[in-house]
């Protein structure tokens, strides 16, 4: 089932959280809503779930398919959610806790106790958490709860599943396992999702689109592919992963950034301009060769990890970071206090909307 | 003596029980103690005598029977007054709170007054009560109404915080997976409270036990039908019957040490059915 949102606002007092949101997730599609919190991310998926009233707008409409639902209760709407902090029933066994959804259906829809059972089960095996039934929430990691979480939703078969930070109170490495597996999950399932979080990393990884939000507003929606390597704005390019960021002016149709001068896009003479680098945008020469670009000292190695990271430090306040593979920092012989050059490889200018 | 060199990680574990075992000792321990040589210096048949004669009987009754159903009417319109307050914020709700601790506070002889004053066959709701037929003051119903209000606060109290710390998350779940209002209550939020109702319970019932003052103002201390036995306790002490007193006292320690072990069984059970603590 496909769901579409369009012109969905909230205010909580003077505090407008969502900003006339419209966007669309296709029939088994798979959307990640991203942005820093308090972006109002979180309030756009409590509104479609229905735990959270829309402002009343004319032009205001939530629908699956083409049923309209804005007016329709919580239970009514056949959604699974599932919350950052999983809001298991404790008092209740995992069984139990899977099995609520259809306990609690009215009797004449309610399947019968051994049908109960059968899906339960089927479940708990998709959730890899056979031979668990017995136990309480309480003496499950937080993964396994997340994952009952996730089974007892699924147990009503939603039309639509939205997820809350589903991976945000895990530690990294259980995160990194489990939204692989929920990739794979709805690889088999195919069931509409939209999952909400403030790691880009998470965006990038599991989903078939990004939907960037920042003050309530979407700011880019696209393939992972595209919010990457074509952010809509600065913005953009600054969430989705580690920049640097240089500032400047306009200058006879370039921007200008000390000794670094780029095509600039059409903009008035001595406009503010912003650069920004990601780190693997940049590249390192020892100062003896005498490359043009911006002179800086080696101020740190971090050698742990895939790729190394050279921070350095130049006339500007912040540091700037380059990745480099192993190979090229042992090429160059970097060492703490070289001096060095950095130039572009790649980059992206935004003139800022406001003149000085 | 050998000394065992032993480390703890938690400091203060002698210093802390050393305190806890002389403070219970000199304030609960070694009066009871007193009760109980006393009565052991009655001898069965005399006890026996003492303790079970039809008006001490009665007095049992009608205390073990108040107190219970007192503490049952506070377990359930506590609980409904504790979810008013933790849930809502409403105008007055600040000095309403405030209120739920008056019966903690005001002398029981006050209340018991009080409480006659207004139930009595002249008093403000006595009269209103009368032509239907139903009696107060001066009646076992009595009894219970004075339980209820001196219990109320224990519950309320209790439950309060339970209920805060209830993530609303839960509820919201149950609401996403098609639980109406009632299955959502009696399903999962029943049952996470569960374990303070039942402490709440205790408390109020071991209150009511003992209480005195409030009671015998509105009971009338009809011997025989409104008797409470800490009253008729008293009765035999004026009476200089001080072995009569002391088995009425040693019943009814034991009565309620025993009730209250029960149900702190009950509520150690609840506590493991909630799957202790955990978000």
């Amino acid at each position: 089932m496909s769901l579409a949102v369009s012109h969905l606002s909230k205010t909580f007092g003077p505090h407008r959280a969502v900003d006339d949101v419209s966007l669309r997730v296709g029939d088994g599609e798979l959307v990640a809503l991203l942005g820093p919190s308090g972006c109002g991310k979180t309030t756009l998926l409590r509104m479609i779930a229905g735990l959270e009233e829309p402002d009343p707008h004319p032009a205001a409409s939530l629908r699956f398919d083409d049923r309209e639902v804005a007016g329709e209760a919580v239970g009514r709407r056949e959604v699974g959610f599932v919350f950052q902090h999983y809001a298991l029933f404790r008092q209740l066994t995992v069984f139990e806790n899977v099995a609520f959804g259809l306990r609690v259906k009215p009797w004449r829809e309610r399947p019968p106790r051994a049908e109960i059972r059968e899906r339960v089960l089927e479940l708990l095996r998709l959730v890899q958490l056979e031979g668990f039934e017995q136990r309480l929430p309480g003496q499950l990691s937080g993964g396994q709860r997340q994952r009952v979480a996730l089974a007892r939703a699924l147990a009503v078969r939603p039309r639509v599943l939205l997820l809350d930070e589903p991976f945000g109170a895990l530690d990294a490495k259980v995160r990194a396992d489990l939204r692989r597996w929920l990739r794979r999950l709805h690889d088999e399932l195919h069931v509409t999702s939209l999952f909400v979080t403030h790691d880009q990393e998470e965006a990038l990884e599991v989903a078939d689109r990004v939907v960037v939000m920042q003050r309530g507003r979407v700011e880019q929606d696209g393939s992972p592919d595209e919010v990457f390597h074509h952010p809509a704005n600065a913005f953009v390019t600054d969430f989705l992963g580690q920049v640097n960021l240089f500032h400047g002016r306009v200058q006879d149709g370039q921007a200008v950034f000390g000794p670094l001068a780029v095509d600039s896009p059409p903009a008035a003479e001595g406009q503010a301009a912003r650069l920004l680098v990601r780190p693997h945008e940049l590249e390192i020469h020892p100062a003896r060769v005498g490359r043009p670009g911006l002179a800086a000292t080696v101020a740190r190695l971090q050698l742990a990890g895939p790729l190394a990271k050279v921070e350095l430090r130049g006339d500007g306040p912040d540091e700037i970071v380059v990745s480099l593979s192993h190979e090229q920092v042992a090429t160059l012989g970097l060492r703490v206090g070289d001096a060095v050059t950095v130039g572009l490889k790649g980059h992206r200018v935004y003139v800022d909307d406001y003149s000085i | 003596m050998s000394r065992q060199p032993r480390t703890r990680q938690l400091p203060g574990f002698g210093l802390t029980l050393g305190s806890t075992l002389l403070y219970l000792s000199l304030l609960v321990l070694l009066p009871l103690a007193a009760l109980a040589a006393k009565a052991a210096s009655l001898g069965w048949r005399d006890f026996l005598a003492a303790a079970a004669e039809p008006r001490v009987l009665a007095a049992y009754r009608l205390t073990f029977g108040a107190a219970l159903a007192a503490a049952g009417v506070n377990a359930v319109c506590g609980t409904l007054v504790a979810w008013a307050l933790a849930r809502y914020r409403f105008a007055g709700r600040a000095l309403l709170d405030a209120l739920i601790d008056l019966p903690f506070a005001l002398p029981t002889a006050v209340s018991g007054i009080a409480l006659t004053a207004l139930y009595a066959p002249n008093g403000w709701l006595g009269q209103q009560l009368a032509p239907l037929g139903v009696r107060v003051a001066y009646t076992p119903l009595g009894v219970v109404v004075a339980l209820i209000f001196i219990g109320l606060p224990f519950v309320v109290r209790t439950l309060q915080p339970a209920i805060e710390e209830l993530p609303a998350e839960v509820e919201e779940a149950a609401a996403m997976l098609g639980a109406t209002r009632w299955q959502t209550l009696r399903r999962v939020i029943l049952p996470a409270v569960l374990p303070a109702v039942l402490t709440g319970f205790a408390l109020s019932f071991a209150r009511a036990l003992g209480e005195y003052g409030s009671v015998v103002f509105i009971s009338g201390n009809l011997p025989l039908r409104t008797e409470i036995a800490s009253l008729l306790i008293l009765t035999k002490l004026e009476q200089y019957d001080y072995a009569g007193a002391t088995a009425i006292a040693t019943t009814m320690l034991a009565a309620s040490f025993v009730l209250l072990l029960l149900i702190n069984g009950l509520q150690a059970w609840a506590v493991r059915r909630g799957g202790g603590e955990q978000r």
